[in-house]
């Protein structure tokens, strides 16, 4: 069963979209909102497995809504006519329907959907906790949903934070303490003023002048961990 | 608008002529039984006299423009009065240059002055010569520019009509419809009548100057009707038109446009409730069309889509039409957005 939520601002939209569901009866919608605010109430509230968002809702657009989302479900974008503002997406984690709804084109979304969630259903034992979950990424016109644990690294500049995974290197607008708060602590360290380290990169670890550590990852990227984290470094490793 | 400047060649074309013409009348005199300074004089006259006093009367005619022909009686009497003048004056400079020699020559004052009827005939043949080319190169000019007005007419209808066929208004009423049809079928039966008319509207009218004020509002039921069931209790909408502004024609689509820009803008991106209200009357002599919605002017410069063209449409589309006798003015009186357009009547 998918638990999913429909965020929609014209009631007849929310209301053509449940009908449309009534056929995929694996789907269940747990909840309904019209717009951005109770839209971020309501996932933070039931964090449902799947949301329907339409990309212009009263307040915010559905990007900036999943930006504030600490963790993100499997999302499907609705829409009337934006099928080019959806090509900017780099990792395609997601579908997108445009209204009216064509039956078949829900019908291949949700399929995709539920091979994912059983997919991960199955790993999800032998994950560490939090590792399966996504944050949404987007910088300009570009676009990514990423799986922190391919995060390697976030570091600080100003305002912003640069995302360090795969080849890409995206900045968002969000301090690094901002996103230190969500992150899962045995697995992301705080390694010095700028940067936060995904702990699970590490190839290797020198020793460095000044008692500092010298980290190398596993792309054959240095980084170095600050004198005053040294020590919570260690007690992470040494478990 | 380029015209190919043919000015450069005016300098080059007059002096060489009137060199020409004084070489003639030099060639001319020289069998005559006449003082060479004399002679020489009377060249040099021609020369000087002919050129400054045909220069100064095209340096009148860039000042205030050639005449133009809807008055031929005054544009023969203005050309003829103006050689006459100019003939005067140059028999001035002939006087002037003969002054010195007074004493020595006898100079030919008499024959100077039965040359006035001569000399009258060359400069009109002149004056009309330049000013017959400059009305002819001003309508071509015209023949452009009319045609530069058709295509901007042209393009103001096709942008009125993509407007109109705003692809976000477009396929959410078409949704909207379609669950209304389980709904209340006999309401979505009415929002597909209603759709058809808009479209309708736009197909005919989008390329007419100007449509009467009642049809225009009669299609603005029919747009609100259909943007009501999009946003249904969050947009409250009053229109107030006065009886007597209801046969006054304006633009097409321009009030449909404006209220759909104070929906993007004013109820779109808002959580609550908003409100548009369009207002219709006479405003001193000018016809006065208000659109106000609730919203903040900050908000509206963030979003840049087919807002701005909507307006800049109307804009062009007023200018062409009635030139300076209609505006188009933005203001904030909070909590509205007040978009007006005035047009003299």
């Amino acid at each position: 069963m998918i638990q999913a939520v429909i965020v929609e601002d014209s009631r007849l939209a929310r209301q053509e979209l449940r009908a449309l569901l009534r056929h995929h009866p694996e789907v269940v919608v747990t909840g309904e909102a019209g717009d951005a605010q109770s839209a971020l109430e309501l996932i933070r509230s039931i964090t449902p497995d799947l949301v329907f968002l339409d990309i212009h809702l009263p307040g915010k657009s559905g990007f900036e809504i999943l930006q504030e989302l600490e963790s993100v479900p499997e999302v499907i974008f609705t829409t009337a006519f934006d099928q080019y503002a959806l090509q900017a997406f780099e990792y395609n984690a997601l579908d997108y329907l445009l209204k009216p709804v064509v039956p078949s084109r829900l019908a291949q979304a949700i399929g995709k959907v539920t091979a994912k969630t059983v997919s991960s259903a199955g790993k999800a034992g032998a994950e560490i906790p939090g590792g399966e979950r996504r944050i949404f990424v987007k910088d300009g016109s570009k676009c990514w949903f990423v799986r922190l644990a391919d995060v390697r690294l976030f570091e600080s500049k100003g305002n912003y934070t640069r995302i360090y995974f795969g080849d890409q290197q995206p900045m968002v607008l969000r301090t690094l303490q901002q996103l230190e708060d969500g992150l899962d602590g045995n697995i992301f360290l705080r390694i010095n003023r700028q940067q936060i380290l995904n702990t699970r990169f590490v190839r290797s670890v020198s020793a460095c002048p000044g008692q500092r550590l010298l980290l190398e990852l596993a792309t054959g990227e240095t980084v170095e961990v600050s004198r005053r984290q040294v020590q919570r470094f260690q007690s992470i490793f040494r478990l | 608008m380029k015209i190919i400047r043919k000015d450069h060649l005016f300098w080059p074309v007059q002096i060489s002529a009137w060199l020409i013409a004084a070489l003639v009348n030099f060639m001319a005199q020289q069998r005559l039984p006449m003082n060479p300074t004399i002679r020489y004089l009377n060249s040099i006259g021609l020369f000087a006299g002919g050129l400054i006093v045909t220069s100064v009367f095209r340096y009148y005619v860039k000042k205030y423009g050639p005449v133009a022909p809807p008055r031929p009686l005054r544009v023969i009497a203005l050309l003829l009065l103006a050689s006459f003048l100019q003939a005067i004056t140059w028999i001035l400079i002939y006087f002037a240059l003969f002054l010195p020699v007074a004493g020595v020559q006898t100079v030919p004052y008499t024959e100077m002055l039965v040359n006035l009827v001569p000399m009258m005939a060359v400069l009109l043949v002149w004056n009309l010569g330049y000013s017959g080319y400059h009305l002819i190169r001003r309508y071509h000019r015209s023949e452009v520019e009319k045609w530069q007005l058709e295509a901007e007419v042209q393009k103001a209808a096709l942008g009125a009509l993509k407007a109109q066929i705003n692809p976000h208004f477009l396929f959410n009423s078409l949704n909207n419809i379609r669950a209304l049809i389980l709904e209340d079928p006999q309401l979505a039966r009415e929002m597909i009548t209603g759709f058809s008319e808009l479209f309708r509207y736009a197909l005919q009218y989008s390329e007419h100057k100007e449509v009467r004020l009642s049809e225009e509002i009669k299609m603005l039921d029919d747009f609100v009707k259909l943007l009501k069931i999009q946003y249904e209790g969050k947009l409250q909408y009053t229109i107030s038109a006065d009886p007597a502004t209801l046969y006054e024609k304006i633009p097409p689509m321009v009030l449909q446009l404006l209220v759909e820009n104070a929906v993007k803008h004013g109820i779109a991106v808002s959580s609550g409730a908003g409100e548009i209200s369009v207002e219709i009357s006479y405003s001193g002599r000018a016809l006065s069309l208000t659109v106000k919605n609730t919203g903040i002017m900050a908000r509206k410069n963030e979003l840049e889509d087919s807002l701005g063209i909507g307006l800049q449409n109307i804009r062009s589309r007023l200018a062409l039409l009635y030139g300076q006798d209609a505006s188009l003015s933005f203001s904030e009186i909070p909590p509205f957005i007040v978009v007006e357009i005035r047009i003299n009547k």
